[in-house]
């Protein structure tokens, strides 16, 4: 056992000497005997254990009493909030017509939409699409909070009347609140029979800003000026389409001394909360569990009809997401939209074929009836420092900087070394050159001949030319030459405090040299290295490398906070290519974490085979 | 509601006992006390509603805080997508200003705090997890239904880049 699998199963140590088992004993006991054979590895304990014991000593912010009771109230009766739940906390009340109406299912009658809200509605639509085609994330079946993301994953769509979904969340049913927020001027008239529960904290301004009203969930809401006050021990009002008084579902005195009100309370209007300015501050949730909402803003009016989300947000067009169409309607809307997306993908894919194609043209003997057919080169074929120079154009003009990642590549290595001498020559004179592109590509070439007669001009360039890449891809170089003379250049780079992309290929040409401390400095860079090193350069080095004992660096990549997914694909595809089966776990684990993303447990799913 | 339910009497227990815990979870893991507010409540709203599904052989706790992680993560990818489709929703919650007299020990906490924060959300919750709730690597696999191995590895590797952020800070006592 080595250091680093050691300390990577440290805490299972840990838990099994805390009899916390985890541990089978034969493994504890070798875990133990390199613990107490290695000075390093209990150092590094000792360091980690302080750690932990600033962890475990974090204070603890209380949670606010408020929270803490309404949690209390949820366990004890599922309201989410004091008054969140009309049916649960009604007693002594008259029903309300809007919670007897949640249930029904809007019948699509003719209404008018604005074509913004048409827009914005096929924007939201076509992002969850999206979202579901990618996949956001993994899915815990079964466990409520997830019911959202499993719909998608079923690729079926979670937004049927009566199941408003949350912007880019997740499902809920229709007597539950929507979120709203609101800003700009907003005015929030409600409909006869409607219902409107403010269950976050916010601040409403009423009649012109006149009056303002404080509300916090699961507290009465209390109003008061010179001529009206009203208080609610629930925050839910609703508005009867009988009466021009208001109820509160948690009780409501109302003393109307005459004076102007601060809201209406109307037969045929409802009630009407007019706030000035952008004076309703926080996130206001509105349940339109009955009824109609109507949200006017600088950007126009919105009727929000039950089963229906609409959100104002502060500075923003209104986002509306039309929940109120059946579900075939939805459904046919997301089939058009995944039939576009798929000739989309269709057209990518052929775009991408033909680049593919026009790039190995370049590249290869071009092959066209119009063109005389170049004859196929293989490694023993010789080819002149010209005729090398004429392929490395064609190569560099396609592909740049990149030109080394294509399989192209690999084969104009090969005929660069079978050339021989004509070889050599033609890549001194490229090393010479001043196009940055192709000099990168050179040094890159150079990696891969290894000839000691490029010696001299790669460790010119590592410690002397004044681009950074050049200097990190002659590095390289000298370190692929592998050639005890070059020991002196590379300390030199190592010793000069450079760049850490510099630093790193001049410490794997130390460790290659037989450096043992260089080596072990390359091995705890690829475990810390985040932010000091580019993935770009620790992945190029390890691949280009293949240095089997470096397989473990590129799991340790793999993990690396920031590393995107396709880096982290290509270390996938990289272990795979391990002649044997020891990355069977690691590929188990990948494919098993549910925080790592799904198109990545499904190479590792492939690797591991039916 | 179902009062001699054995889930909603843990549910109850949980209320009463393991809020402040949780809250302290998403608090740390959201950074925004007013969103961990929100997810403790959703998480127990959510266990709630779906209080039969909770299996009475598998510790309770373990259940609930798998919900928790469900909001969590929904909270993090909403907070993505908001910031990548619409303007920001929410203005970074203000630091109080700390007195004069702030003693190293807070700034030690502060500056922790904040490295957790810089952690990546595997990371972060599993280092929560272990030092916050003190579960075992078998427990949190069982939360984050992932392996002991996998936990163990990514413990490794929060505290290995939380030492390097932190600095001599969080050495002084092992040199």
């Amino acid at each position: 056992m080595n250091c680093h699998e050691f300390l990577e199963q440290v805490d299972r140590l840990l838990d099994y000497d805390a009899g916390r088992g985890g541990l089978s004993a034969d493994r504890a006991n070798a875990l133990r005997e390199h613990r107490d054979s290695c000075s390093l590895c209990r150092w590094e304990m000792r360091r980690d254990e302080s750690l932990a014991t600033a962890l475990r000593a974090l204070p603890a912010e209380p949670l606010p009493e408020r929270t803490a009771r309404a949690i209390r109230d949820v366990a004890k009766h599922g309201a989410k909030e004091s008054g969140g739940d009309a049916r649960e906390h009604g007693e002594g009340h008259e029903p309300v017509v809007a919670a007897e109406a949640a249930s029904s299912v809007w019948d699509g009658g003719a209404r008018v939409i604005p074509g913004w809200v048409v827009w914005i509605g096929a924007a939201a639509a076509t992002i969850l699409v999206v979202l579901a085609i990618r996949g956001g994330g993994p899915s815990y079946r079964g466990l409520p909070g997830s019911d959202g993301i499993e719909a998608w994953r079923d690729g079926a769509w979670v937004a049927t009347v009566g199941h408003p979904i949350r912007f880019g969340e997740s499902l809920r049913t229709a007597d539950e609140a929507v979120p709203m927020r609101l800003s700009d001027a907003v005015t929030v008239e409600l409909g006869p029979a409607s219902r409107f529960a403010v269950l976050d904290d916010a601040t409403l301004r009423l009649d012109g800003g006149r009056v303002g009203a404080w509300v916090r969930p699961g507290e009465p809401m209390r109003v008061a000026t010179g001529d009206v006050s009203v208080e609610s021990r629930g925050t839910v009002f609703s508005v009867s389409s009988e009466e021009t008084r208001l109820d509160g579902e948690g009780g409501v005195d109302a003393n109307d001394s005459g004076g102007p009100g601060f809201a209406e309370a109307q037969k045929d209007r409802g009630m009407r909360i007019r706030p000035k300015d952008a004076a309703i501050a926080g996130v206001v949730t509105v349940a339109v569990a009955a009824g109609t909402v109507r949200v006017t803003s600088s950007y126009g009016t919105l009727d929000v009809n039950e089963n229906e989300v609409a959100r104002v947000l502060p500075g923003g067009a209104p986002t509306f997401v039309d929940l109120a169409a059946t579900e075939s309607e939805l459904r046919d809307t997301v089939r058009r939209l995944e039939t576009e997306i798929a000739a989309l993908r269709d057209e990518l894919a052929t775009e991408r074929e033909e680049n593919e194609a026009r790039r190995a043209s370049a590249v290869a003997a071009p092959e066209s009836a119009s063109t005389p057919r170049e004859p196929k080169l293989t490694a023993e074929s010789k080819l002149t420092a010209d005729e090398l120079r004429e392929r490395y154009d064609r190569l560099i003009e396609v592909y740049g900087y990149g030109s080394y990642l294509n399989p192209g590549f690999s084969e104009f290595a090969s005929l660069v070394r079978a050339a021989g001498d004509a070889g050599i020559g033609f890549v001194l004179d490229e090393l010479d050159g001043a196009d940055t592109p192709r000099l990168f590509s050179t040094l890159l070439l150079a990696s891969r001949i290894g000839d000691d007669r490029l010696l001299d001009d790669v460790a010119d360039l590592a410690s002397g030319h004044d681009e950074l890449i050049i200097r990190r891809a002659a590095t390289r170089a000298l370190a692929a030459i592998e050639d005890p003379r070059s020991e002196p250049a590379l300390l030199s780079i190592y010793r000069s405090g450079e760049d850490a992309g510099v630093l790193l290929n001049a410490w794997y040409g130390l460790a290659r040299l037989g450096n043992e401390e260089a080596f072990t400095t390359v091995r705890r860079l690829l475990d810390s290295a985040s932010s000091e090193v580019t993935e770009d350069v620790l992945l190029a080095n390890v691949l280009l490398f293949e240095d089997p004992r470096l397989d473990v660096g590129l799991r340790e990549a793999f993990h690396r906070t920031g590393l995107s997914v396709a880096k982290r694909r290509q270390i996938l595809e990289a272990l795979s290519d391990s002649p044997d089966d020891r990355w069977h776990d690691f590929f188990a684990e990948v494919a098993n974490d549910p925080f790592t993303e799904e198109e990545l447990r499904d190479v590792a799913r492939r690797q591991l085979g039916p | 509601m179902r009062p001699t339910d054995p889930g909603t009497r843990e549910l109850e227990r949980f209320a009463e006992e393991g809020a402040e815990r949780l809250y302290a979870l998403f608090r740390r893991a959201v950074g925004d006390p007013q969103v961990a507010e929100d997810l403790v409540q959703d998480t127990f709203h959510d266990a709630w509603r779906h209080i039969d599904r909770y299996d009475a052989e598998r510790p309770f706790r373990h259940w609930i805080v798998r919900i928790g992680l469900n909001r969590l993560r929904s909270h993090l990818r909403r907070r993505k997508l908001e910031r990548q489709w619409v303007a920001p929703l929410a203005v970074e919650p203000a630091c109080e200003a700390k007195p004069e007299s702030s003693l190293v020990e807070e700034e030690r906490a502060a500056s922790l705090e904040h490295a957790i924060e810089r952690l990546g959300e595997r990371q972060r919750v599993a280092v929560l997890l272990r030092y916050q709730e003190g579960m075992s690597c078998t427990e949190i696999a069982d939360v984050l239904d992932s392996s002991a191995n996998a936990v163990s590895i990514h413990l490794h590797r929060a505290r290995h880049a939380l030492r390097r952020w932190l600095g001599e800070d969080f050495e002084g006592e092992s040199r």
